[in-house]
Order: C-alpha cells, then structure tokens, then sequence
C-alpha cells in the first residue's frame, strides 16, 4: 500500500492540473465570471473586474482561458483516440495477418511516417475550411503511423508466445484472440502512445492557430496566443494577454506526458515481456 | 488404432529469398493411449514438428491425418472437433497463460468456449484441479504468482477441460527442476491411464522420453529417421 | 597471520580462501521480510570446486550475489564473509569493485544479457584485462585467443570480431566464462551456467568447469542440476528454502544421502525412477515452523514441527577426511 500512495503523492500535481482542466472544458460557464464573447472595453490592465484584463476586442482574458480548454483539449484528445484507433487496428492486422497483408500495411505505415505533417496541413488548411473538425481529423489520420509500428512490433513478439498458441489450440477465433489476449497485452505500450499522440496534437493545434491557419473565430489557447500577437498584446507588453494560454499548454502536455509515464512505469513491472 | 499419423510431413521457411529447411520427410504414428516420444538436440526442429502436428502450422509438404483425415482439408465441424481433440502443453508453463488475466479467468474462457453453463464451471474447475493436485485458491492468482510446477499443473488441467485424444507435450519438464518434473511426469502417466489419451512427447532428455514413451522417434538435424 | 596459520592446521592441509560464516539475508518487502538465506556457512579452497545445489526459488544466486556484495539495498545481511584475510563486508566500495573481477569473478545465467551487444568479443575479452592492468593490450590480445583456443573454438581469429549476437548461447556463455579465467581470479562463482543449454553444450561447461578448478582457482558452482554437480564438484551442498540442509564429499552425499530431501531429489532422477517428492516447495514468505522439510518429509516426527536441526557431523567408514554434515534431527 505505501508505495501506490507514494506514486499517488509523486503524481498529485499532474493529476490536479488536468482535473482543473477537465473542469474548465465541462463546466465553463459556471468558472468563467463572462461569456466568451461579452464585451467591455479593449486593452484594459488586470484589475478586480477583469483579472486578467481584456483583450484588443474587449473581451475577459481570464473568461477566454477558461472557455478556450475545452476546444484545445478537445482537439488533443479526439485525435489521439482517432490516431491511435487506426494505430493499434494496423497494427494488430499487420502483425497477426503477417505475409502480404503486412508488406501493404507497413508500407502504408512509411508512406504516412515520412509526409511532413504540419506543412501537409498548411496547404489542406489553405484549400479546405479550416476548423477543429478538420484539425482533429487531419492530425489524427497523420500521427498513427507510430502507434502502428510499436503494436505491429509487439503481436510479433506476442504471437509466437505460449499463452496465445494455446489459445489457438483451444480453437478461439482470431477476433477473440486479437482483442481478449493480445490487446489487453497491448495496453502498456497503447497508453503511453495515445497520451503522446494527444499531447503532440494540442501542441500542433496551437502552433497552427499562432501561425494563423486556423478558424480565427474559435476560441482555443493557441487562437489567444495569436490573436495577442497579431493585435499588438506583445508591442503593449500585456503579458497578462499572451502568458496564461501559454502556461496552460505547457502544463497541460506536461501533466499528460507524466501521467503516460507513471502508467508506463507500473506495467513493465506487471508484465515483462 | 492410430489416431494421428504425420506422412513425410516436411517444413520450409522463406528467408530473405533463400528457402530454410527446418526438418523434411518425417513420418510418425500416433495410437490411441500411446506414447510417441520424440527425441533429437536443439535446433533439429522438434518444436515446428510439434506445431504442424498441432495444426498450428501448415506443413510445406507432407500431410498430418487425424482420424485417417488430412487436417487442412477438413470441413468446420470436423475442424472444431480436432481442436478439441487435440492440444498441446508448452515447455514455459507460466508463459502459456496470458499475464493480464489470473488462472481462474484463463480457465473460465475456455469452459465458456466448450459452453459449460455458468453455474457449472465451479463444479467442473474443483474436478480437474482435483485431479491434477492443484488447490483451488490458485484461481485467483496471475500465472506470475505461482510457481513452474503449478502453472504447467494448470495447463494441464485446462487441456483436459477439452477432454482431448491427443496430447503434445512440448518439452513439458524442460523448465522444471528435478523433483518436479518427477511430478508432473508421473501426473501425465496418471492422466493418460485414467483418460487412455495419447501423447506425443517431444523432449531433448533421453532418459525422460525413454521413461514416458510406448515407442521413441529420433530426430536429427535435418533428416529425421525411425527407430525402434 | 598468526590465526590464518592456525587456521589451516584445524582444517587439514586446504586452506580456505573464502569463508562464509553463519550468512543470514532477508528481504524487506512491503508485504513482509523475506528470510532468503538463515545461517550459511561454507568454505572454499584452492583448486576446489564446491557445488551448492537447491531447486529454483531456494535462494542459491543470493549466496552468490552475497559474496559479491550485489545485493539490492532492500536486502539486510548479517554473518561474515571472509577472503583470504579480508573481511568483504567491511570493504569499501572502492576495494569490492577491485576485488570483483580480478580477485572473484562472476559467471553470471543467461550470458547473451552479460556481454555487451555493441562490442566485439575479442574487445571485451582484452579490456578487461588492461584495465586491471594485467598485462598489455598486444599480450591481452594472445592470451584471449590461447584461451579460446583451450576452450576448444576452432576460428579464433575471426571468432574475436564477432558479435556477442552472432553467438549461441553456448558460445557465449564460454566466452563469458573465459572473460573471467583471463582476469586469473582467485574465485570463480558459476551462477547456473547451464541453465537453458543443450546436453552436448553443458559438456562444454562441464569440461570449462574442471579445467578451471584444477589448473585456476577454485569455483563456486550455484546450479539446480545434480547430474552435473555429480561430474564436476569435489564437495556438495543442498540448499533447501534458505537454508543447506546436507553437505559433503560428492561421493558420500550420493552413495549415502543422509537428509530426507537429499534422498528425495536422488531418487527424482531419471536413473532412479523419477520418484517424485510429495508436495511444493514452500515460498521463502511463508515458511514451515521447526525443521522447513517437515510437511513434506516422511520420517517427520513431533520434534521436527518445533526444533530448528543443528549440523551434525556423520562419521564415513572410509577414513576420508572430509566430514559429511546433515540438518535433520534423525
């Protein structure tokens, strides 16, 4: 028991931020002292009303943060479940399936590996509408290739070990075995993926807002940090403006990452493969 | 009466081009409640052998007859039956159970694959575990938690919850120290007078497969002839 | 130097270059201390090879790991190790590393994890030696291929630049045993080197072992396998749930196994019948009171459940002057 505590302690922090962030995305409304798109007067400094003043629009900085992380973790996590959805069933076929059918699969794998992904959404960005939906969905169907690659990797390891030969033995199907004893296996390395793959994708959806190729009338920490480049929040030195949507990025991946490696940590002592 | 015959089976794996032959023209007889013990060092091929004779792989040439049948020409139910008919123990007694599941759950899928009703698998688990000397409280534990000999106990027990003919026993005692392996051969000596099951015991120890076996095959490296 | 002396005159012409008195090591675990070895006692001498044999989970590496002073930091030990005149659980770090290797070498199980995938062989045969300082490189790199030579590898030369990967398990666990001839260590400690190997690959080891306690040093054999302890060992030890329970001459312990258990794993053998042991092992969490083979021993009477066995000394008809030494109360 002492040691789930101590890794409970160790981890408390992450866990707390991303409680706070889950908050802010279900709950905005009762949080954020404004709407997001009330306005008041633009460029004010920090006081009592706006504790973090208003924007160039005159909207509550504070309110902003508070309604932009539903959209930012939004974007992250759909596309890591998309990403690693179409990771972990390429890679489960590739390496059951074997022959032909890997040859296909983990060609298709290098060809998404080597497309570089934000210039690829640059230009979809400049021909298609842009907005979360085709943000979720171009990161996710360009950042499974790595999921593929570590599933594939490991039902090639798995497959040949007793436990699944015996189950062919007893005369299971292929279905059964692939998503009762070979994904359950699976999740050590599945776990961490998606936390990274979601984790790179907020980071993504904000370097794309900052770049100004996404829908400027969303609201996402990304959109803030441009906006307040764009309208002169940086030559007015409103750090206030800018420093809060950073912060909360940095974090936020933070908190994901650590608790991908908490989990990580853990399995491999449960199942050494 | 024979039950399976392997008939000049061979094995080849494709490697970077170049054809690999694992083991060719092997022939073996398997009766009814009989023995076959398979003997020849490591790297002869023994355990492909054991996987073809299991179904598990198909042969490059040469065919496995279960019941006078070829084995990959047979329809789906008499597929299914030599699934149940046929199973195969492994040499690493813990890694035949799968890691994230305890031994109770690796157990009930299987009874729930043969369709034994809910309310039953209680009763059926207490009556093979009795028979093959394993408490009951090991159901609860993951294969990590129990020792060599408890686990292949286990295999064993989950084996003959398919009441099979045929049993290969892949290298079942490698893993296990001495007086274990005494246990468990004399657990598998048991089984097989009690259930008249036949055997295809595949081991690199001679002395353990002169022990067990009604009739010993010799592999060698590459060519594999008969003896006795 | 005047108690070393004494020493020797008290147990005959060998002289014991490592000793181990009453070593107790338990593990503190969360759910509980684990008592993984309780009073061991045993000696070396020169050109002696001591086979300590106990079935997996009995404690025997940790002897081993012990000695070495390899032992997590959860373990706590108490008892004496003693080599030569040093005392290795007073020693520094500093002087253990030193003693390691060049004074004691280590053979570990499963050699393909010892060598370093990225080195060539003959690189990690040759620096270690330059790096005790032994000898120079150029004379490193000969005495690395006379040794292989005599290890029976045809190839030497082409055998130098290949990978451990390259290797077979067999290959690689001769290669690792020559690693540790070629440092000249006093002691070689041989954690199950067969574990996993071939019957034609364990004559290899067999054949390494004897060359090198005869022409070497002595070794320390940790292994399950009694067939082969029968072939190499002088003396045997049987260990059984932390403790050894019988020792002596290896002709006198199989001609004459005094412990129940002892006469248990003989009779497991294929050349006597695979007559089998009832019951398990007991994990080394949950031990039996009193003597630990009592559940499971057939002349177990009501002593055996309460009283710990004190060593007793059976006398052999033959004059040998060796003891041969049992823990049972019969």
């Amino acid at each position: 028991m002492i040691p789930s505590i101590k890794i409970a302690r160790k981890y408390a922090l992450s866990a707390l931020l991303i409680g706070i962030f889950v908050i802010m995305a279900t709950i905005p409304g009762y949080i954020a002292p404004y709407g997001p798109s009330e306005r008041f007067g633009g460029y004010q400094t920090p006081s009592t009303a706006h504790i973090m003043g208003t924007d160039d629009m005159g909207r509550d900085i504070f309110s902003l943060l508070v309604h932009a992380a539903r959209l930012s973790l939004l974007i992250g996590v759909v596309s890591g479940v998309l990403a690693i959805g179409i990771g972990v069933i390429v890679g489960l076929l590739s390496g059951w399936l074997g022959g032909i059918w890997d040859d296909i699969f983990m060609g298709l794998t290098d060809t998404v590996l080597i497309l570089p992904k934000i210039p690829l959404i640059i230009v979809m960005a400049a021909y298609l509408e842009p907005g979360p939906k085709l943000l979720i969905v171009t990161l996710g169907l360009l950042s499974w290739e790595s999921g593929a690659r570590v599933v594939r990797a490991k039902v090639l390891q798995v497959r040949t070990m007793g436990f699944v030969l015996s189950a062919r033995c007893f005369g299971f199907s292929s279905a059964y075995i692939l998503s009762r004893e070979i994904l359950p296996v699976l999740f050590p390395v599945i776990v961490p993926k998606f936390v990274l793959v979601t984790a790179s994708a907020m980071i993504a959806e904000a370097s794309l807002s900052f770049l100004g190729l996404s829908d400027p009338t969303m609201i996402s920490w990304g959109v803030m940090i441009s906006d307040a480049f764009t309208h002169s929040g940086f030559i007015r030195h409103m750090w206030y403006w800018w420093l809060p949507p950073t912060l909360c990025i940095i974090l936020g991946v933070c908190a994901i990452t650590s608790i991908a490696f908490l989990y990580e940590g853990r399995t491999r002592e449960l199942i050494q493969l | 009466m024979l039950i399976l015959h392997a008939d000049c089976i061979g094995k080849e794996y494709r490697k970077e081009g170049h054809k690999d032959l694992v083991f060719s023209s092997f022939s073996v007889d398997v009766h009814m409640g009989e023995t076959v013990g398979l003997v020849g060092p490591s790297g002869c091929g023994k355990s492909t052998c054991a996987r073809v004779l299991a179904g598990l792989e198909k042969p490059s040439r040469g065919r496995v007859l279960y019941r006078g049948k070829d084995i990959h020409t047979l329809t789906r139910a008499e597929w299914s039956q030599f699934r149940r008919e046929v199973q195969v123990i492994f040499q690493d007694p813990v890694g035949s159970f799968n890691p994230t599941q305890t031994i109770g759950q690796s157990m009930t899928a299987v009874l729930k694959h043969v369709h034994v009703p809910g309310d039953e698998h209680e009763n059926e688990l207490a009556h093979v575990f009795h028979h093959v000397g394993l408490q009951m409280e090991i159901l609860s534990r993951y294969p990590d938690q129990i020792s060599g000999g408890q686990a292949q106990r286990a295999a064993i027990a989950r084996g003959m919850i398919m009441q099979p003919r045929v049993m290969i026993l892949d290298e079942p005692t490698s893993a296990l120290d001495v007086s274990v392996q005494a246990q468990i051969l004399h657990l598998l000596t048991y089984v097989q007078k009690e259930h008249k099951i036949a055997y295809v015991f595949i081991s690199h120890d001679i002395d353990v497969v002169e022990y067990m076996s009604h009739t010993i095959v010799k592999m060698q490296e590459i060519s594999c002839k008969m003896k006795k | 130097m005047a108690g070393n002396e004494k020493k020797q005159q008290d147990n005959g012409p060998i002289s014991h270059m490592l000793e181990v008195e009453n070593l107790s090591v338990t593990f503190k675990g969360k759910n509980g201390d684990i008592p993984a070895l309780r009073g061991i006692d045993l000696h070396l001498g020169h050109n002696e090879c001591l086979a300590i044999v106990g079935e997996s989970g009995c404690g025997k590496s940790v002897i081993a790991q012990a000695i070495m002073r390899l032992l997590p930091e959860e373990a706590v030990l108490s008892g004496r190790v003693r080599y030569n005149t040093r005392d290795l659980f007073s020693e520094t770090n500093d002087t253990m590393n030193h003693i390691r290797g060049k004074e004691i070498a280590m053979v570990f199980q499963s050699p393909e994890r010892a060598l370093n995938p990225v080195y060539k062989i003959g690189r990690q045969l040759v620096e270690p030696m330059v790096m005790h300082g032994i000898c120079s490189r150029s004379d490193a790199h000969i005495r690395a291929k006379k040794m292989l030579t005599e290890l029976g590898f045809k190839d030497v030369d082409e055998l130098m630049h290949f990978y451990p990967w390259m290797c077979s398990g067999g290959m690689c666990q001769r290669i690792l045993f020559s690693a540790a001839c070629l440092l000249q260590p006093k002691i070689i400690i041989a954690d199950e080197p067969t574990k996993g190997l071939d019957a034609d690959r364990i004559s290899d080891i067999e054949h390494m072992l004897n060359m090198a306690s005869t022409e070497y040093t002595g070794v320390l054999l940790i292994t399950h396998d009694l067939k082969l302890a029968q072939r190499v060992a002088h003396r045997i030890m049987i260990m059984y749930a932390g403790v050894i329970v019988e020792s002596g001459d290896v002709s006198q312990v199989f001609s004459n196994p005094l412990h129940p258990y002892t006469q248990g794993l003989i009779r497991s053998m294929p050349e006597h019948g695979f007559h089998p042991i009832s019951g398990m092992s007991p994990a080394l969490s949950d031990l039996p009171s009193g003597c630990v083979f009592h559940p499971r021993c057939k002349h177990a009477a009501q002593d055996c459940q309460s009283e710990i066995p004190k060593w007793k000394e059976r006398k052999e008809v033959d004059g040998n002057a060796h003891s041969h030494m049992v823990r049972c109360l019969c």
